[in-house]
């Protein structure tokens, strides 16, 4: 960290010169201001800050108009005189309405009242810091800082609470730290052009954010006060990052019952021996308030590493924040707002440590109570004038309580009424446009360095994958080792809203929403999983509500390969393979399955199986049937499958190879009929599960290829109804128009007389309904347009094939290019090529189907050509001569 | 059996003779549609138990009456279609029987179905019905077919309406089929039929129907509807008494028993015939009764819910004692399986040797027997722990059964002191007004001028003076006669509702503990027995000697 350079301003040349004509009110005594702080020893070292109304020294130097300036913007004069500015000019903007550089009367007088307010105010309270009443604004006018307060309504959706709003300020804005970090900042400009810049000091985002939250309702204010350095200068590299997702499992406690129970089981008789009990106890304990010793000191150590370093203007820092009262919009205890990081913080916050004055857009408040309070002790009744020292008496008229006035009288009610309120705002209304809204950060992306955390955060659609958020947590405090990556994604098509990566124990997880077409909600798996292999180590979870086969959850490793249901109809729970190892010529192999059904209630126990298990290397089937009420042991029955290769395929009983057994001492033993019937239903089973379970792998391998193929390739979804984004919706309209246009064109082209230009290159426009022509003129007329036709499609197809053959070259340049460098193109340039290609590959078959179409078609054209001048009423005597000497 | 085929081999084609159903017939058809191949092997040697066929097939058997289907007691689908049955009996049994096929038969009358309701499907197609009628009890019923026969007139169609459940029928081939209307009226009658022979019933032919029969159909909607009141009306009466019966005050809230005393007791309803100023008084008395029952009333129902949360807390109690001591024993067999396995495993390694002739049965027999002992061990320390478990579930519930016991009882003598205040308040309510009744009737003893419109026995009564008090004592002892046997009734049921739960919770915790112990025996011997044939089955393929001696071991 460093102290950031701060540079001894002065006031520049060209608004020295408005401040030449100096009002005799002017003229105070710096000396008073000299003994206002008590702190000269801090002040050698920050020399380079030079307040020198913050000394107690002489002021040695000679009283230059310089120095005198520099003491009134310190002390935080008022300069009662009004300078003509004619062409204000403020970075890039030029245009300013005409309330930002001059000064209505009625302003005028409250700066006269504001000064007033000021002198009173340093009368009262010597050794307080000058109150901040008016600024410059961009244009370089003194401004009541009340006025810049325009409250504005947002109509976003979640710019209706004041947790919105904070965090829209806090994304929208960079934050600028204040450069003269103890006293009042140079200027401050209006909310509308920090909204343009994007961009402004802790007073200007807390105007901005005040305007925006009085707008909404709050009883907001901005607060003028001192804060932690950290706070002013936005440093988070010393604050945990709030956004890490919490994972630590809760445990949900069970609530004790309500009333003794009438009814519990007696104890068993405790035979362990006490003192032992309490040895051990003894001994448990030491060693625990040993480490517990040890641990304590190594967070204390870490604490104190983490510290941040002596400040020496602690407790002088100028900053501005929000307050907001209670009273409005269900708020019940005061609190502020950081503008700076968008979050809201107690009164009792240690970000915080002194209050100067708080206003807003009807009033300003000077804190008059004791400077060694805390701020959560302060009184924050605004209407207690021991507490709080008003600029405008009886403002604002809503909080008025009227005692012991009477309105009727008419001169008490003007008397009563007689005294100024606060004008109207001199800024424009503060809105902000939906594609800047969506926009959200400066830049479309924001990085904050929090505690061992890089928080990045990126507008939606403005990243190629989607990604609208990413934490990147470190084992260190200079971010080289990375634990976790958290990313969150938006607008997917692929429906994944959020990735973790551990990197210690190399495992992805992803997240998705519902609403996929293989209704995937979570998948975990390792970094080192060989893409799209159900033999490597993964979870997958998905929504089974959705599903037909209502699968829940699959989880693969090398070896095992177990499916999870709920609420099947066949009660199905689960089914659980495990291969055998295989080799690198043979597939692994299904060893064993087995699978787990839940209890069906309408038949008895001994009916109902509970897990099937099957030994397909042994030939075996072993059926669990459900533990009926009351018995620790359940019928078992297993069979040795009889070779269906010796009897035909005919499945024959043979009582010596199944065994099982009853748990009920009563029962009769099964029947044999029975006992073959299950085994014929099991070996179907088993058939059918074998082939259940290679579809599911199957399944699974395309899940798993869609998935690496949405990964590599990402694809963002616009809304239908986006008329910015929706680049395809757009296109549609755009063809649709040109359709449009084409067919009015078409229809405008069928009523061409192709005889026309020359009718009209022989006799002037507008011949079309003449007599008809000699046969002279007609050979004439007739031979140009069947030459110029000819010529025409010859031109045409010329031009089509050599299209053609330039296209078809450039596709092959294309093909062979990729066959020399496919295995070294990036995804994206993978992709981009295919694209490419599949629209060159389009192109050269259109130019193809235009060329035969041209040949195919040019014959009959000129055909129908002929066909319609034989017909041509104006060369009926041509053609009459035509068949009369029937020449062609 | 004999004596039927001797008289079979008196006639000529005894094939085709007309017989009544016998065992022998019954077997037969079970085998000739039951299973085949193996499965009809197994089938076959098992030999067919009669009382768990849940399918018989009787057909084209010439069969003349029906009998003998009682032994068939799990039948839920009967054919006896094709036969030359001329009379539905003998069927009363078959209480579970879901399909009934009589089709093709010689049926005159539909009767003696009362029992079958559990009927889903009856088929009388091709018969000689004329009238529908006793299916009244069938409420399930759901296909009805009855197609074929000689129903003349349409409108007996109608009879079905009250089959709630009924969604297809089968009508075609009756002589009332020629006329047009028939079909018209069955589907605008029978709404809730949904196809009729065979084929969906459009709306709008109904819609057709209805307004052909307008007249007819309001007076069935009509009657329908009043029958249909009353069976709610029934129902929920029923159901109100049966819940008011689980506080034991069934028919004591409102006047109704009261008015049930005058009814049964014909003196008291004679007299009050007697009118003008006992009216009132009987108004008051019925207003008092009903007071002080509508109190006793409400704390039954209050009782009931104590009783029945206290029955909750004590069984969730129980259950779950009993959740946790299956649980922790089905941990212990699990247990106890994963120390088995290596000893199997072990006693199958030494088979295998000794089978490869690596190694001899004297070499093997001390490994044997320890190994045995080690099984031993392991399974008797499985019995010990099992028995334990189950041992320390019966002691831990024990007391909270007494306590249970004695807090129902508890409950329940609570109930019978406040039901005996209430009954004794009737009972002084009842004194009252029998006093009241005296002294008015006392009053107008023998004033012909004001009895002269009574009816003439109550005139013949209050003419006579001691025939009058007679008949007034009389009264009121009937009165308390009722009112004691009504809080007998009350008192005996709570009694021996209360003997019956905890004698059951006994009985049943008793059982419980019975049936797990026999259980875990019983699983230990399987265990030792499966053991021993294993060590069989080394040993059988040795000489006797050694059998004893293992055998005499284990």
């Amino acid at each position: 960290m460093s102290v950031p350079k701060l540079q001894s301003e002065t006031f520049g040349t060209e608004r020295k010169s408005e401040l030449e004509p100096l009002d005799p009110l002017l003229e105070v005594n710096e000396n008073v201001a000299s003994e206002i702080l008590d702190e000269p020893d801090k002040e050698e070292e920050f020399d380079e800050i030079s307040p020198k109304v913050f000394s107690l020294k002489d002021v040695n130097e000679p009283l230059t108009l310089e120095t005198l300036n520099n003491t009134i913007y310190e002390l935080g004069v008022i300069n009662l005189c009004w300078p003509d500015i004619v062409e204000p000019v403020f970075e890039t903007r030029t245009k300013f309405p005409e309330s930002y550089y001059t000064n209505s009367p009625k302003e005028r007088l409250l700066l006269a009242y504001a000064e007033c307010f000021r002198r009173q105010f340093l009368f009262h309270f010597k050794p307080r810091k000058p109150l901040l009443l008016q600024a410059p604004n961009e244009c370089g006018l003194q401004k009541m800082v009340c006025t810049s307060i325009r409250p504005t309504k947002l109509c976003y959706s979640d710019t209706s609470t004041w947790q919105g709003l904070a965090s829209l300020v806090a994304d929208y804005f960079d934050y600028e730290a204040l450069s003269k970090p103890m006293l009042h900042p140079e200027r401050i400009m209006s909310p509308y052009t920090v909204i343009i810049r994007r961009s402004g000091n802790p007073f200007e985002l807390a105007h901005v954010l005040v305007s925006w939250l009085i707008g909404a309702g709050y009883d907001a204010y901005v607060v003028v006060g001192c804060a932690t350095r950290d706070t002013c200068m936005a440093i988070k590299y010393r604050s945990i990052c709030a956004d890490i997702p919490d994972e630590s499992e809760k445990k949900e406690e069970i609530p004790p019952p309500d009333e003794e129970p009438r009814y519990r089981l007696v104890p068993l008789p405790d035979l362990t021996s006490k003192y032992c009990r309490d040895m051990d106890k003894k001994a448990d304990d030491k060693k625990q308030a040993e480490l517990n010793k040890t641990e304590k000191e190594r967070l204390r150590k870490i604490a104190d590493l983490e510290k941040a370093p002596a400040d020496a203007i602690n407790g002088w820092r100028t900053h501005a924040w929000v307050l907001v009262l209670p009273g409005y919009m269900g708020i019940d205890e005061p609190f502020f707002i950081e503008p700076s990081e968008g979050e809201g913080h107690l009164l009792d916050s240690e970000k915080y440590q002194f209050i100067d004055s708080v206003y807003n857009h009807e009033n300003y408040y000077a804190n008059v109570q004791s400077t060694d309070i805390g701020l959560d002790s302060l009184n924050y009744d605004l209407s207690d004038l021991s507490a709080w020292e008003h600029l405008l008496a009886g403002e604002p008229h809503h909080r008025r309580q009227m005692v012991g006035i009477d309105i009727a009288d008419k001169k008490t009610a003007v008397q009563t009424e007689k005294h100024l309120d606060m004008p109207v705002s001199w800024v424009e209304k503060l809105e902000i446009s939906t594609d800047e809204y969506g926009q959200r950060y400066p830049g479309s992306h924001k990085v904050i360095h929090y505690k061992k955390v890089l928080l990045d955060k990126f507008s939606p659609y403005s990243e190629r994958d989607g990604v609208v958020k990413r934490i990147r947590t470190f084992e260190d405090y200079a971010l080289t080792v990375p634990l976790i990556t958290y990313e969150w994604y938006k607008h997917r098509v692929d429906k994944m809203e959020t990735v973790r990566i551990d990197h210690t124990k190399r495992e992805i997880r992803e997240t998705f929403g519902i609403g996929r077409r293989d209704h995937l909600l979570k998948h975990v798996y390792s970094m080192d999983a060989l893409v799209g292999s159900v033999e490597a180590v993964r979870t997958m979870e998905f929504n089974y509500y959705a599903r037909l086969d209502h699968l829940t959850r699959l989880v693969c490793t090398t070896l095992t390969f177990d499916e999870y249901y709920s609420n099947r109809s066949d009660r199905l729970e689960s089914r659980l393979v495990i291969y055998t190892e295989g080799t690198k010529e043979t597939k692994r192999q299904i060893k064993d399955v087995t699978e787990t059904y839940s209890r069906n209630h309408e038949i008895p126990s001994k009916q109902d199986v509970w897990k099937k298990i099957f030994h397909l290397q042994d030939n075996t089937i072993e059926l669990l049937y459900q533990y009926a009420y009351n018995y620790v042991t359940n019928n078992t029955r297993s069979y040795i499958k009889p070779n269906l290769a010796e009897t035909g395929g005919k499945i024959l009983f043979y009582p010596d190879k199944t065994s099982g057994y009853i748990a009920d001492p009563n029962a009769k033993q099964p029947r044999d009929l029975e006992v073959y019937y299950a085994l014929c239903e099991n070996m179907e089973w088993e058939h059918a599960t074998t082939k259940q379970i290679r579809d599911r792998e199957t399944d699974v391998n395309g899940y798993l290829r869609q998935r690496h193929k949405e990964l590599t390739e990402p694809m963002l979804a616009v809304a239908l109804f986006d008329t910015e984004k929706n680049e395809a919706a757009k296109k549609g309209w755009k063809e649709q128009e040109a359709k449009k246009a084409e067919v009015t064109e078409r229809e405008k082209e069928a009523e061409i007389d192709p005889l026309a230009p020359y009718l009209a290159r022989m006799f002037g426009s507008g011949h079309g309904s003449g007599n008809p022509l000699t046969v002279k003129e007609a050979t004439l007329i007739r031979e140009q347009c069947i030459n110029d036709f000819k010529s025409k499609q010859l031109a045409r197809q010329m031009l089509v094939q050599e299209r053609f053959e330039k296209l078809n070259n450039e596709y092959k340049n294309k093909r062979l290019w990729y066959l020399a460098n496919q295995f070294i193109l990036t995804p994206e340039k993978e992709s981009n090529y295919f694209t490419m290609s599949a629209e060159l590959a389009f192109q050269v078959h259109t130019l193809e189907v235009r060329l035969t179409r041209h040949q195919d078609l040019s014959g009959p054209r000129y055909k129908i050509l002929l066909e319609y001048l034989d017909k041509h009423p104006l060369l009926k005597e041509y053609n009459r001569s035509k068949n009369y000497y029937g020449i062609k | 059996m004999t004596e039927k085929r001797s008289l079979n081999s008196l006639v000529i084609y005894p094939d085709i003779e007309p017989g009544v159903i016998d065992n022998a017939m019954i077997i037969r058809c079970i085998l000739e549609y039951g299973p085949t191949e193996e499965a009809g092997r197994l089938f076959a040697e098992e030999g067919v138990h009669l009382d768990e066929a849940q399918v018989v097939r009787l057909e084209f058997q010439n069969i003349l009456r029906i009998d003998h289907l009682w032994m068939l007691k799990s039948l839920r689908k009967l054919t006896l279609a094709h036969n030359l049955i001329e009379k539905i009996e003998n069927l009363d049994q078959l209480t579970g029987l879901n399909e009934l096929d009589l089709s093709f038969n010689k049926i005159e009358k539909i009767e003696n179905l009362d029992k079958l309701v559990n009927l889903e499907i009856l088929t009388l197609f091709h018969n000689r019905i004329r009238k529908l009628e006793n299916m009244e009890l069938l409420e399930k019923l759901l296909v009805f077919s009855i197609g074929d026969n000689i129903i003349e007139d349409y409108k007996e169609m109608a009879y079905l309406r009250r089959f709630r459940f009924l969604r297809s029928v089968s009508f075609k081939g009756n002589p009332c089929c020629d006329d047009p209307m028939a079909y018209q009226f069955i589907k605008s009658a029978l709404t809730r039929v949904t196809y009729l022979d065979y084929k969906i019933v459009t709306e709008a032919e109904r819609e057709d129907g209805r307004a052909l029969f307008r007249g007819v159909l309001r007076k069935l909607d009509e009657a329908d509807e009043k029958s249909e009141n009353e069976r709610l009306a029934k129902e929920d009466y029923e159901a109100r008494v049966k819940f008011y019966a689980l506080s034991f005050v069934e028919y004591l809230s409102g006047p109704e028993l009261l008015e049930a005393m005058f009814e049964k007791d014909p003196d008291g309803s004679l007299l009050l015939k007697m009118g003008g100023e006992l009216n009132g008084f009987f108004e008051q008395y019925k207003e008092q009764y009903v007071e002080t029952m509508a109190g006793l009333v409400e704390f039954a129902l209050e009782a009931y819910n104590a009783r029945q949360y206290e029955i909750k807390l004590f069984k969730d109690l129980v259950n779950d004692a009993l959740e946790e001591s299956v649980k922790k024993s089905k941990e212990i067999i699990i247990e106890y399986e994963n120390k088995k396995r290596p000893l199997v495993n072990e006693m199958q390694e030494f088979i295998n040797r000794f089978t490869t002739k690596q190694a001899t049965i004297e070499e093997l027999e001390p490994l044997i027997v320890d190994l045995g002992e080690t099984f031993n061990e392991v399974l008797y320390h499985l019995w010990k722990s099992l028995m334990t478990i189950e041992m320390q579930l019966y002691e831990q519930c024990e007391e909270s059964r007494v306590q249970f016991s004695v807090n129902i009882t508890e409950m329940v003598t609570k109930l019978l002191e406040v039901s005996r205040n209430a009954f004794g308040a009737w009972r002084e309510q009842e004194g009252v007004w029998s006093m009241r009744q005296f002294e008015a009737l006392s009053k107008l003893l023998g004033n012909k001028l004001i009895l002269g419109d009574v009816p003439p026995e109550l005139f013949e009564v209050m003419m006579d003076r001691d025939l009058m008090m007679n008949l007034v004592a009389q009264s009121s002892d009937n009165h308390m006669r009722f009112i004691d046997g009504r809080e007998d009734l009350l008192m005996t049921r709570a009694n021996n509702w209360r003997d019956e739960l905890v004698q059951g919770t006994n009985d049943n915790e008793v059982k419980r503990n019975r049936d797990r112990i026999l259980e875990i025996n019983y699983y230990i011997d399987n265990q030792r027995e499966e053991w021993t044939d294993m060590q069989m089955g080394l040993t059988e393929i040795v000489d006797p000697e050694t059998v004893a001696l293992l055998g005499d071991d284990f």
